[in-house]
């Protein structure tokens, strides 16, 4: 009974209007590469706080919902992700685009985040309880090992060459160790720069490598008879088959699990997500040589792997008022703002304000369904923008939202050289990922790994008798060697 | 064509500035904060520049410049023009960021001119731990020296000084461990990875109320309005001022009429109801002080961190 | 024998050598068994020089040409590298010179260097600079 006045109250007009409102400039913040979800959502939290608490959260929920899938669609277009939780749908969205296949990327996109978003607010609804127990399992010691796990993933998205990936994949590693070390606060290659005491910040340079990094590669090697890129193969299919969608369906129920608990998991968000999920599926796949080259199944589930991080975020922060990502931390601010303190009380004393969020994420995402569907024509066009304007258009934005992230000038020298940088790695034939899952883990990795050797006074032996740590060191383990048995099966079956 | 463009820029430059001088304020007023969004910092900043903004008529606009515990947002402020156009949020941190070796700005160089609040520590362990009181804790910490992991919000951070006082107070010795911001650390706690926390009021609510958490001591001289219930440090009898605070500053040589104005508006900002409702929820203690005090008491801190914080050895 | 490759794993080494030799001079770490600031980054930057030099024999015997394998990027060659240029010089003036002024001259010539005509290069630039100031300025406070 409740559940079905939370659903009324998500359609009385004005909180309707106010989550379209958040759905509309969330789509646009998430497609601008540099502008994040959490930036939008901090943007209107201020204006939130004007509005009634369903109202203003309405507007937040959309726009953090919108911002993750619309990363998407310039990740898939212009090969850029619009926001690090798409990262990984620039590996097969990208190609597919190149293929002339765009609309139907943009149509998977768009239709497997919001099965993600669904999925994983299922998940809020019958798990949220012990699904955050789990999360608060992760210690200092399941913390870096998860972070071993996700190195694992290097080889996974390197490509063709496992050396190159991984010699890129430790430079990431290496970078990720510049600024305050976190343990003792000793100064590492800051260069007496206060602003590098923090590091280098891994969205400019995410936007840097993939971005100008495109950019310039594309002005190395276009003709000058070709004015536009790729366009839409006439007549080319828009929309996966019943039977392709049953067929994708195995890795992305995996794909969902494991996004909604990295997604409850403090500290671990979108990006570690979907890399981990396409990772994964990738090992799992019956074809893994297609990821990468734009293989369907990719691309659904690093779609599907980044919004369904949002039903794990919010089971943490609701169920425990502890941030799961970096929006959820904003938004434990405004629910305190409104005089509501997250956790178990929670869902006991405002029940029906519980529902109407969970109502709210579920109604946002059948919104970014129909605006997505139908605006989804609309984005190719952009493909038919002359060459030179869209290079002028997205190095433009691409530096402007390096520096909106954290108004600082380092950043955009940082997004400026790592797109110098990327350039030469496409040159080279490196491949650009493990870079990025270099400097995303190696802060989790190296502060839990010495963070949890301080706990137990220097010994290794917390690390193998966590079950969690042993689960996962073995998932680590037997997937580095997978490879190598199916080899021997497969030649023992010959 | 760029000279006409250099021309022009020029005059309404000089004319913009000619007649800022004559009245202030006359365009948007910026305020950045060393901290991300969503945090205490942030959340007091924005919520002063609403009320500042209505009191003075031009947009007052908030922008976070985190990193190095500030010091980024602190020189970028002083390297600002003191026209009062370019304000900063300053937290305790500031007073101790040159100890710390980040930069050398420290509360002599800027001109501060309101003081918003101060924040205590709590002294913060797992529910289902076997220590009801704070003389229980102290107790085990006292026959099992370095034992007890307490777990704060990043070393050379103020929670990790708050750690650090309490063990000098009571003569214990702690197994110090960083974590990134006191969410964080409070979340071990909650997940029996470490046994204490040392952070913010706030950060321990929500575990307090859902009954994962046990509030045991708040480091201060009065009780804290969120937990009214647990005892303060001077009850107690230990003296340990290590205290987390918010303040205001504007660049050193901003005229004399211009820091009136913004003193004036922050005033009434800062002892505002809506002000010390918020500070309620946040666990926070409303302190306003006007620009002579807020100086002095800055300028005090940051001399008192320069003196301690050699000897704490951190590294 | 590759040699660009060879320049790009050499400059990996470099890399690697930078980040390890000031490591070693970092403090240790704690008694009770931590390890210190240079663990990590000194375990990182020797993985790299192995690799490196994995990587270095097979240039050696590897003839590929990576630069400049034919005549278009022969051709844009010089202008990969004023664009690039142009961006590095923007991002580094950006801390000195406001935005507006900036961001106008640095499209003119983008534009410019990518033979657009004058007419469509002045007024995209304008409109351009101008929505771009609008939307971060005023709609997200971003500081220009």
């Amino acid at each position: 009974m409740d559940w079905i006045q939370a659903f009324l109250g998500v359609f009385q007009p004005q909180v309707f209007l106010y989550l379209v409102i958040g759905v509309v400039s969330g789509a646009l913040i998430g497609t601008l590469p540099g502008l994040t979800a959490t930036m939008g959502v901090a943007v209107l939290t201020p204006i939130s706080f004007w509005l009634k608490p369903e109202c203003g959260f309405a507007m937040l929920i959309g726009v953090y919902n919108s911002a993750i899938w619309s990363g998407g669609i310039s990740a898939i277009l212009i090969n850029t992700p619009g926001t690090p939780a798409s990262i990984a749908s620039t590996f097969d969205g990208y190609k597919l685009t190149q293929k002339g296949f765009s609309a139907l990327a943009l149509n998977i996109n768009t239709i497997y985040s919001v099965l993600g978003g669904l999925l994983s607010s299922l998940c809020l609804i019958f798990f949220a309880f012990p699904l955050a127990r789990f999360a608060l399992k992760f210690g200092p010691a399941e913390y870096a090992v998860l972070a071993l796990f996700g190195l694992t993933m290097m080889v996974s998205v390197s490509g063709s060459s496992p050396v190159k990936g991984l010699l890129v994949g430790f430079l990431g590693l290496l970078f990720s160790t510049v600024g305050l070390d976190s343990i003792q606060a000793y100064k590492r290659y800051t260069l007496n720069n206060p602003a590098l005491l923090d590091g280098l910040n891994f969205v400019p340079m995410m936007i840097g490598l993939f971005g100008i990094g495109e950019i310039l590669y594309q002005i190395y090697t276009s003709e000058a008879k070709e004015t536009s890129m790729v366009a839409e193969v006439k007549g080319a299919k828009q929309f996966l088959t019943l039977k392709e969608f049953g067929r994708l369906a195995p890795a992305n129920a995996m794909a969902t699990i494991i996004s909604v608990i990295v997604g409850a998991i403090p500290g671990a968000g979108g990006d570690i997500a979907s890399i981990i999920s396409w990772g994964q599926a990738k090992r799992m796949s019956k074809h893994p040589e297609e990821y990468g080259e734009g293989s369907l199944e990719g691309l659904s589930v690093s779609c599907i792997a980044n919004n369904a991080v949002i039903g794990g975020a919010m089971t943490t922060m609701l169920s425990l008022g502890i941030p799961g990502d970096a929006v959820t931390a904003i938004l434990i601010g405004s629910l305190m703002m409104y005089g509501m303190t997250p956790g178990p009380q929670l869902f006991i004393e405002n029940r029906p304000f519980v529902l109407t969020l969970i109502a709210q994420l579920i109604v946002a995402n059948l919104v970014i369904l129909i605006f997505g569907l139908t605006t989804n024509r609309i984005y190719p066009k952009i493909l038919k923008i002359k060459k030179t304007t869209l290079w002028v258009v997205v190095a433009m934005c691409c530096i402007v939202g390096a520096y909106a992230i954290n108004n600082s000038y380092v950043d955009i020298i940082t997004m400026a050289l790592a797109g110098v940088f990327g350039f030469i790695l496409r040159v080279m034939d490196f491949p650009q990922g493990p870079f990025i899952l270099g400097m995303l883990l190696g802060k989790l990795l190296e502060s839990n790994l010495r963070r949890a050797l301080s706990l137990t006074m220097g010994s290794y032996s917390i690390f193998f008798t966590s079950p969690i740590c042993i689960v996962l060191l073995t998932i680590s383990v037997l997937s580095l060697v997978w490879p190598a048995i199916k080899k021997r099966l497969k030649k023992r079956a010959v | 064509m760029r000279r006409m463009f250099v021309l022009t820029l020029l005059v309404v430059l000089v004319a913009g500035s000619a007649f800022a001088q004559a009245k202030f304020p006359v365009r948007q007023i910026n305020i950045v904060v060393g901290a991300s969004a969503g945090g205490t910092s942030d959340t007091v900043t924005r919520f002063l520049a609403k009320d500042v903004e209505a009191q003075l008529g031009v947009p007052v606009v908030v922008t976070d410049k985190p990193g190095g515990s500030c010091s980024v947002a602190f020189e970028y402020m002083a390297s600002q023009r003191p026209d009062g156009y370019h304000l900063m949020y300053m937290p305790v941190e500031s007073a101790m960021v040159k100890a710390l070796g980040f930069t050398q700005l420290e509360p002599k160089s800027v001109r501060f001119f309101a003081h918003a609040m101060f924040l205590p520590a709590t002294v913060t362990v797992n529910a289902k731990s076997p220590w009801k009181t704070f003389g229980d804790l102290i107790a085990y910490a006292k026959a099992n020296p370095g034992k007890v992991t307490v777990g704060n919000s990043g070393t050379g951070s103020i929670w990790h000084f708050a750690a650090v006082g309490i063990e000098q107070a009571c003569g214990v010795s702690f197994n110090h461990v960083p974590f990134d911001g006191g969410a964080a650390a409070a979340t071990a706690v909650m997940g029996g990875h470490v046994d204490v926390a040392t952070v913010a009021p706030g950060e321990v609510l929500a575990g307090v109320k859902s009954g994962d958490l046990r509030v045991l001591a708040i480091v201060d001289t009065k009780r804290s309005p969120l937990y009214p219930d647990v005892p303060c440090f001077k009850e107690l009898g230990y003296d340990v001022k290590i205290l987390a605070w918010g303040a205001f500053a504007a660049p050193a040589g901003t005229p004399d009429n211009v820091v009136a104005v913004l003193e004036a508006a922050f005033a009434k900002a800062i002892q505002s109801q809506g002000f010390k409702d918020l500070c309620m929820k946040y666990g926070l203690t409303p302190g306003y002080m006007g620009a002579k005090d807020a100086q002095a008491f800055a300028e005090s801190q940051a001399k008192w961190y320069q003196e301690e914080i050699p000897k704490f050895n951190l590294k | 024998m590759s040699k660009a490759g060879l320049l790009f794993v050499s400059a990996c080494i470099a890399v690697a050598l930078l980040f390890m030799i000031p490591a070693f001079k970092f403090p240790g770490g704690t008694v009770d068994g931590t390890p210190g600031p240079g663990y990590f980054p000194i375990l990182v930057s020797s993985v790299i020089l192995f690799l490196s030099a994995i990587l270095f024999v097979q240039y050696l015997r590897d003839n590929k040409k990576y630069f400049q394998q034919n005549e278009t990027q022969k051709k844009n060659l010089p202008k990969l590298l004023i664009t690039a240029g142009a961006i590095l010089l923007y991002t580094i003036l950006f801390m000195v010179i406001p935005f507006i002024p900036l961001t106008l001259v640095f499209m003119v010539f983008l534009n410019w260097l990518f033979g657009r005509t004058w007419r469509f290069n002045i007024i995209f630039s304008v409109i351009f600079t101008g929505v771009i100031y609008y939307v971060f300025n005023n709609l997200l406070h971003v500081m220009l």
